[in-house]
């Protein structure tokens, strides 16, 4: 009762939010009074051209990085720098990210890379988690896979197996970075389908940096482009300075 | 041309950059503790790769280092016991044969030669690891998952770190009086049995404490400092130029804690010393 009550609560507010972000690395301009807000159930695909700080900016706003901007970036209302070590943590444990180049643990299998966050966080036994990763494990079609190393695999089953890492905590919040980068176009339609499966469901929020023009038509979010250090969010999307 | 206020200001900027090293290395010593009492606490049930994590680390820090370590350990024994049995009786001084086993194999060889082989072999390893890692974004991933890198990659070398160097500094010690006192015997023929009841005769359980406690101490500095500089790297070119620093400084703190014992302790440790302290 009471966690619906919290839930229902947020669906008006802003869960996260950038006010005013200007972020400047080694005297190069990264992006200039970025302001945008993302509300439950809301979805945003933000077009990048490649090379210009892309992974920096997404930092930026998981609350990855601290220092380096102006502005605030707020989670649930509150800015990121004003939480405590443990809260972070606890609420990026709600949290999927998918990075550009897959981010395995390098000497961890498959299975383990999945079983991860699960075996951290998760207070199930052993044997649950063991289910739960097998299950994420067929699901995703990664069988034959499953007992390999990191360095092994292609790039687009190292995709897959960062979305099956990203989504087997169950978030409510999933950030992409660059998710189509490397995939074969049958990896591409499953990826695409698990993202919008995920976009479907009640009070998750989705985002995604991306330079691929074809990710942005296949999933359908709302779009927003980034150039010359702005962002132009689209027409009907909420801004939280405005 | 080199100016003196660049030389100042280098030398000042060193100075600084050392303060702020050893500041952050004891804080993440003093996170290493908190986390390792978080997992000990009976109540606590998350973090379940501990153990794994753990067995990893003393399966390639320990077990894999048997053979070598053995080796060195049957050398050293070998060349102290054959040189002792030799030279000792001329300077009439045969009787104390056991001790300057003790003393010389036991608490300071075999220390510094465990010290020595692991931060070489594994230390070095490990930062390169870590550096890799964190090139990578692995790090970057971990905390993504919302766990602390301390809790998943420090913590549990830091365990099985410590606990392999008390395994090979008492296997070294082992091995040096049992091996070296075996190959003495094949080599000049002595008594093994009476020699090897001399030589543990002599040892006390003030040395086995002796031998736990710089296990413990060399354990702790190889962990944290390999993790440290690991963690420290931010781009390719650096993880090389980190496994070297990480060598370096871990054998220059082991030092520096060995003085700062020795000059608080000394008299306490060692009463055969006070004849020279007066």
């Amino acid at each position: 009762m009471k966690k619906k009550q919290t839930k229902k609560s947020h669906e008006n507010e802003y869960i996260i939010e950038l006010d005013k972000v200007t972020c400047r690395v080694e005297n190069n301009l990264l992006c200039d009074n970025v302001s945008f807000a993302l509300k439950s159930g809301d979805n945003l695909t933000i077009l990048w051209k490649d090379g210009l700080g892309k992974s920096t900016f997404m930092e930026i706003c998981t609350g990855l990085i601290h220092s380096k901007y102006k502005g605030t970036v707020k989670h649930y209302g509150i800015d990121v720098r004003q939480y405590s070590d443990a809260i972070t943590m606890k609420m990026r444990s709600r949290t999927g990210y998918v990075f550009q180049n897959s981010a395995l643990i390098s000497n961890h299998t498959v299975f383990d890379n999945i079983a991860l966050p699960l075996r951290y966080h998760s207070q199930k036994t052993h044997r649950e988690i063991d289910a739960i990763v097998q299950e994420q494990i067929e699901f995703y079609h990664l069988g034959d896979i499953q007992y390999l190393l990191p360095e092994t695999l292609t790039t687009s089953q190292s995709k897959i197996v960062a979305f099956a890492r990203a989504l087997v905590v169950k978030p409510d919040i999933l950030f992409m970075d660059e998710p189509s980068l490397g995939l074969d176009h049958e990896s591409f339609d499953f990826i695409v389908n698990r993202i919008k499966e995920f976009a479907m469901q009640k009070y998750s929020i989705t985002l995604m940096l991306t330079t691929s023009l074809s990710l942005t038509q296949a999933t359908q979010f709302p779009s927003a482009v980034f150039d010359n250090q702005k962002l132009t969010l689209p027409n009907n999307f909420g801004n939280a300075s405005s | 041309m080199i100016r003196f206020y660049d030389i100042t200001e280098n030398a000042g900027q060193a100075l600084i950059n050392l303060f702020y090293t050893v500041i952050n290395m004891i804080f993440l010593w003093s996170d290493t503790l908190v986390s390792l009492l978080t997992v000990l606490n009976p109540f606590y049930k998350g973090n379940k790769s501990f153990k794994r994590q753990v067995s990893f680390q003393v399966l390639f820090t320990g077990v894999e280092a048997f053979v070598l370590i053995g080796v060195i350990a049957l050398m050293c024994g070998g060349t102290v016991i054959i040189q002792a049995i030799n030279n000792m009786p001329n300077f009439g001084v045969g009787e104390y044969f056991g001790n300057l086993l003790k003393i010389f194999v036991v608490r300071e060889i075999g220390p510094i030669v465990t010290f020595i082989m692991v931060m070489g072999r594994s230390g070095t390893a490990l930062t390169a690891y870590l550096g890799n890692m964190r090139v990578n974004k692995e790090i970057t991933a971990l905390k993504a998952m919302g766990i602390q890198p301390v809790d998943y990659l420090v913590m549990p070398t830091f365990v099985g770190m410590v606990i392999s160097m008390i395994c090979l500094n008492f296997y070294f010690a082992i091995i040096s009086i049992v091996g070296g006192l075996a190959v003495a015997e094949m080599i000049i023929h002595i008594p093994f049995l009476i020699y090897l009841q001399k030589a543990f005769e002599s040892i006390t359980v003030f040395d086995v404490m002796f031998i736990l406690f710089k296990s413990v101490v060399s354990g702790m500095v190889i962990s944290i400092v390999s993790c440290f500089f690991g963690l420290s790297v931010n781009n390719i070119r650096e993880v090389s130029m980190v496994v070297i620093k990480s060598f370096v400084v871990s054998g220059a703190i082991r030092i520096v804690i060995k003085i700062i014992v020795l000059i608080a302790f000394a008299r306490q440790l060692f009463p055969e010393a006070r004849a020279f302290f007066g």
